[in-house]
């Protein structure tokens, strides 16, 4: 049977520093780390600040670090203390400890706390989702919509995903396609995203937009830019064989630049243009056929 | 080859009501599993009927048999109701109640399969007929499970009642006491109760709301 | 309650065992099964179903009806078709097969329904294929060394990430309710069996036959959609994307009636004196584990029989040309993939909750607050699937009620947390290897659960979705808070379980080596995605090439570790063979006061539980049993 266990007597005296230590420790911790990272690495977190949407992520990243690092340190180091302070230093001795089974003002507060905590995240993630709609596709009939898309008509850019290649098309111009996202400077761009074939995942990381292309579907995402900057879009979906080898490279351009630009590709391929499938939120190419 | 003497062992037997009790319960638990199975397709009926992609709810003539698909609804439903009335009232004979269940539950699969030979539409035909094979197919594949629980009770029933049974070392937990063989069929008749309910929503989807 | 005598059957000579109804029968009946499967389903496929132009020589109606009938020759060579038909005749029920130790080896090699035999056949087949799997992570690893050689190829790159993931997600499922909850949770019940013994060892057997299914993908040609088999790419795939089909689908069905099983068992078989509120953790993570087990893995299966017709009836059901969605398969495909991922990771809180209070000897703190953690984990985990589906386009009004339904569901995990902080807080805290592999779960699950509020955060998720931040977020919390717990499970139970001790240098060793090189592997993990690198792609901008190398140097240590612990299985279980104590752990719970080794029957007389199921600490200390007990 069990070896023998004496009921423990509890060898620490009657008024003992643990906790103190525990919330000394912690808040220390805290105030090391938290400040570390949101003031250090801060404004460097991801994905960056090229886009009004890009930014407003980096905000939301900060507040998440904000609210996750005194929360990871109240666990390590209790963890790191406990193991510390009440460690059995002597291996032969099996002893028991004393028979605490629960303690209702701890679990009272424990609740209370990471609910706060867990509203206020899912609050502040929604108030920042709806203000400029984060840069996330929201599908065909979006409600974060950026509030200057009422006073400024959006640029609408649709991105047309195939494999292995996304395809910008740009309906306002006549409909001109190309593989090089250009876009202008200080704009709020419309994408609208569709594939051809399979799903595919439309993703300018520093523009801070990602949108999933899906036959037969129309996924609306916002973006708002800043100045002249160069990105990479990758597709962010495996979408089969060359998946890894999805990506291209992209521009904004100041204003001017873009609209002389535009004007040449469509005078350039009028032509070609006319004989394209007419603009359409949606494509449907003949059936799959069986591949790699 | 030596042939080692068999060992006795005297050992307290597990409470009889563990076995009866579990026999009950696994025909409520099977029931847990096959519905969200089934709502993978009740979800699909809604969400690609909502969608319409391309136009491709119903390409070309799409019209289920609904003379068939009534008498396939029908049958299952007899068979469902008559194998739980067998198993709550007394008067009703299990073994009777069991064999015309049995043999319902096999006309009704039998004509299912008809009914595909005289659709006027594939399982090609859009997202409708998609569902509707899909459907229809696992419907009729897992009521043959259901149909075989339902044969093994009434074949063991029938043993014991009519003094048939198979002679077999006792062993420790008991196996074929009446409250045991009763807990089968209670057991089995709630799930193929069940399962007819599945079957006429079913119909009622596919059929009545086409 | 008077005695019943049980006889025993004599024992087979020598090579007779081999004849016979067991797996090796199992295998020659299955490859006939495959053979006839496939010449049916050739004479099937004729012009009227040729709808796409097809590869020369892929037909998917063959290779189904070839693995249908090929599972079903396995199952009967098992022998697991026998008592189905003889009940079918009408013979009373039994539950008992070839359990009796005079079958000797045979019985882990055949339909065997002692419990403890199906654990130990799982903790070999669950080991065997989780090095397999750890294997195909070696190679995408290598793959990555260098963004411009290619080891493998783009083709079987994307194959080998399907069948890591798939492998991994499908064994490990089943990783700690097959050999853990098998052998324990009848025992901590005080029961003998498990409710259907023969449906426990179908379990395994499945199991087992739809991992061989996922490893003819290779013959197939592989499939390149990952494990989460995205539509229409899968429905583009040859032929190998129908052995992931066969594969899940038969995974979904051994976790499903798993899952069944463990409900009847727990709910119908507990012993006198064991009332809902004196139930092990353990046994309650299980509890609520099976209960996610039974109901979500039948969609699974309905999804990917929906796959199945699309590839070989030509519905379209995810074709999006002719009326399918995409968006069906995705919805579908996660309302039962994140319920997957919690029935992952609860037998892992319970594993950790079980051994803490033996390790700080002191009762469980807060015991009703981790079994209500455990339920609330479990009831939530069906309501945040969307948020894998944050960016694709679907429904993206209601991503608000997802974001704060995934938020919440970090409450009932936080419950598990407090209780563990709790429990140790003023404890007299022995550090063994099992102890340490806890600590390591609440370090890896804190950073695992973390990430992923980051991931909940819809403008967050809107950069880390589909990056390697969401790799390093799951594969802190499966592998390492459901790995380590397993680990942790096996060096507890296993001395008990098989008889001989552990070296305890290797164990050391090996714990260390695993958590360091762990966090080195998934770590940096967290900063490519931040740093934009996209999952599943075999090439990456040369500036990421560094923290590439560095993690694929850590993914091998890691390998290096694991084969420390097999060295440490061969070296103490087969050469040394030390025996073990019969309760090395001085725990007080009953599996460590049954007899060695423990007979089939386990124990002579039905247990009657004292009400306390943590005494430790207590003045008068109440045994496991108040009557009853091994031999």
């Amino acid at each position: 049977m069990s070896a023998a266990t004496t009921p423990g007597q509890d060898p620490q005296p009657k008024r003992d520093h643990h906790w103190r230590n525990v919330v000394i420790l912690w808040l220390l911790a805290s105030a090391i780390f938290d400040p570390l990272i949101l003031i250090v690495w801060g404004p460097g977190l991801p994905p960056g600040n090229a886009s009004v949407q890009a930014h407003g992520q980096v905000i939301d990243n900060q507040v998440l670090f904000g609210v996750a690092i005194p929360v990871a340190a109240a666990v390590i180091v209790y963890f790191a203390y406990v193991l510390w302070a009440f460690r059995e230093r002597n291996p032969e001795v099996v002893v028991d400890g004393p028979p605490i089974r629960g303690n209702a003002t701890v679990q009272f507060w424990w609740l209370a706390i990471t609910t706060t905590i867990v509203l206020f995240l899912a609050a502040f993630g929604t108030i920042r989702l709806l203000e400029d709609g984060s840069g996330g596709g929201q599908g065909p009939s979006p409600i974060a919509v950026p509030a200057s898309a009422t006073k400024d008509p959006p640029l609408q850019v649709q991105v047309i995903a195939q494999q292995w290649e996304f395809t910008y098309r740009y309906p306002s111009y006549g409909g001109v396609e190309t593989r090089f996202l250009e876009l202008p400077a200080n704009t709020l761009i419309e994408f609208h995203v569709t594939s051809l074939d399979v799903i595919h995942s439309f993703w300018a990381y520093k523009l801070g937009v990602k949108a999933d292309a899906n036959p037969g579907v129309d996924d609306v995402a916002y973006v708002h830019t800043v100045g002249p900057t160069t990105f990479t879009v990758h597709c962010a979906e495996l979408c089969g064989l060359w998946h890894g080898y999805m990506f291209n490279s992209g521009r904004v351009v100041p204003k001017a630049q873009f609209a002389s630009w535009i004007a040449q590709q469509e005078r350039t391929y009028a032509p070609a243009t006319k004989v394209l499938p007419p603009y359409s939120k949606t494509y449907f190419p003949s059936p799959l056929r069986r591949g790699g | 080859m030596a042939a080692s003497a068999p060992a006795a062992r005297t050992i307290e037997p597990e409470p009889a009501e563990w076995q009866v009790r579990l026999i009950r319960l696994s025909g409520r638990l099977m029931c847990g599993g096959i519905t969200f199975f089934f709502v993978s397709f009740l979800f699909a009926y809604f969400y690609l009927r909502a969608l319409d992609l391309n136009h491709g709810w119903k390409v070309g003539p799409v019209h289920p048999a609904h003379g068939l698909g009534i008498s396939i609804m029908a049958l299952f439903l007899a068979s469902g109701v008559f194998y739980r009335l067998a198993a709550r009232r007394p008067e009703v004979g299990e073994v009777a109640a069991g064999v015309l269940a049995v043999l319902l539950g096999l006309a009704a699969v039998g004509l299912q399969c008809y009914e595909y030979t005289i659709l006027d539409f594939g399982p090609a035909s859009g997202a409708y007929a998609s569902v509707f094979y899909g459907w229809t197919v696992f419907y009729a594949f897992f009521a043959l499970f259901g149909l075989y629980a339902i044969e093994v009770q009434t074949a063991t029933l029938w043993r014991q009642r009519t003094g048939r049974q198979v002679q077999r070392p006792p062993q420790e937990v008991p196996r074929g006491e009446p409250e045991v063989l009763l807990a089968g069929v209670d057991s089995t008749s709630f799930y193929w109760a069940y399962y007819v309910a599945i079957g006429v929503l079913t119909w009622i989807i596919l059929y009545l709301v086409g | 309650m008077s005695a019943v005598a049980v006889t025993v059957p004599a024992r087979r000579s020598g090579w007779r065992q081999l004849l016979g109804f067991n797996v090796f029968t199992g295998v020659l009946l299955g490859l006939g099964g495959w053979f006839l499967g496939h010449f049916i389903g050739t004479q099937i496929h004729g012009e009227s179903l040729e709808y796409y132009s097809t590869e020369a020589g892929q037909n998917d109606i063959a290779i189904f009806l070839g693995y249908g009938l090929g599972v079903l020759g396995f199952l009967i060579g098992l022998g697991f078709l026998n008592y189905p038909l003889r009940r079918m005749l009408g013979h009373p029920p039994s539950l008992a097969e070839r359990e009796s130790e005079e079958y000797g080896l045979m019985r882990y090699f055949s339909l065997c329904t002692d419990h403890k035999v199906v654990a130990k056949q799982y903790m070999v087949g669950i080991g065997f294929w989780f090095a397999v799997g750890g294997l195909n992570a070696m190679m995408i690893r290598t793959e990555l060394l260098r963004p411009d050689v290619h080891t493998f190829g783009a083709d079987t790159y994307l194959t080998l990430v399907g069948m890591h993931g798939s492998m991994m997600m499908g064994t490990m499922t089943s990783g700690i309710l097959g050999p853990l909850a098998n052998w324990l949770v009848p025992i901590m019940i005080g029961s003998r069996r498990m409710a259907f013994s023969r449906i426990e060892s179908f379990t395994f057997w499945i199991l087992m036959a739809a991992e061989v299914l996922l490893v003819t993908t290779l013959i197939f040609g592989g499939f390149q959609t990952g494990w989460t088999g995205y539509q229409p790419l899968g429905d583009q795939g040859v032929a190998g994307y129908d052995a992931y089909i066969g594969f899940f689908a038969l995974v979904g069905v051994s976790m499903t009636l798993l899952g069944f099983n463990i409900i009847a068992t727990v709910v119908t078989m507990r012993a006198p004196g064991m009332s809902w509120s004196r139930l092990p953790i353990f046994v309650w993570g299980a509890l609520s584990t099976a209960a996610l087990m039974l109901l979500a893995p039948p969609m699974l299966v309905a999804t990917l029989l929906m796959a199945m017709l699309d590839r070989t009836a030509q519905t379209a059901f995810f074709i999006p040309g002719n009326g399918g969605s995409s968006y069906l398969f995705e919805n579908l495909f996660w309302f039962f993939g994140h319920p997957e991922v919690y029935i992952l990771a609860l037998p892992g809180f319970g594993i950790v909750l079980e051994l803490l209070p033996v390790f700080s000897r002191k009762p469980l703190w807060g015991y009703r607050l981790a079994v209500a953690g455990m339920l609330g984990v479990g009831f939530l985990s069906f309501f945040v699937w969307q948020h894998h589906l944050f960016v694709s386009g679907i429904d993206a009004d209601v991503r608000p009620f997802y974001m704060l339904s995934t938020e919440l569901i970090s409450l009932p995990t936080g419950f598990i947390f407090l209780c563990a902080m709790g429990t140790l807080w003023r404890g007299r805290i022995r550090l063994t290897v099992p102890m340490w592999f806890c600590i390591a779960w609440a370090f890896n699950f804190l950073w695992g659960g973390i990430s992923g509020v980051f991931n909940s955060d819809v403008p967050s998720d809107v950069t880390t979705h589909g990056s390697f931040f969401v790799m390093a977020h799951f594969h802190y919390t499966i592998m390492g808070g459901l790995v380590f717990a397993f680990f942790a499970g096996i060096y507890y139970w296993a001395p008990k379980m098989y008889g001989w001790k552990f070296n305890e240098t290797l164990a050391k060793i090996h714990f260390w080596l695993l958590f360091v090189a762990f966090n080195s592997t998934f770590g940096p993990l967290f900063a490519l995605g931040f740093m934009g690198m996209p999952r599943r792609v075999v090439t990456y901008p040369l500036g990421m090439k560094f923290l590439n190398d560095w993690v694929s140097a850590s993914a091998y240590t890691i390998a290096l570790a694991m084969l420390i612990f097999l060295a440490n299985v061969i070296w103490s279980f087969v050469i040394k063979r030390e025996p073990a104590e019969s309760n090395p752990w001085h725990a007080k719970s009953i599996e460590f006061e049954l007899a060695d080794p423990v007979p089939v029957y386990n124990f002579e007389r039905i247990p009657v539980f004292a009400p306390d199921p943590y005494p430790y600490g207590v003045e008068q200390p109440a045994p496991a049993l108040a009557s009853g007990g091994g031999s």
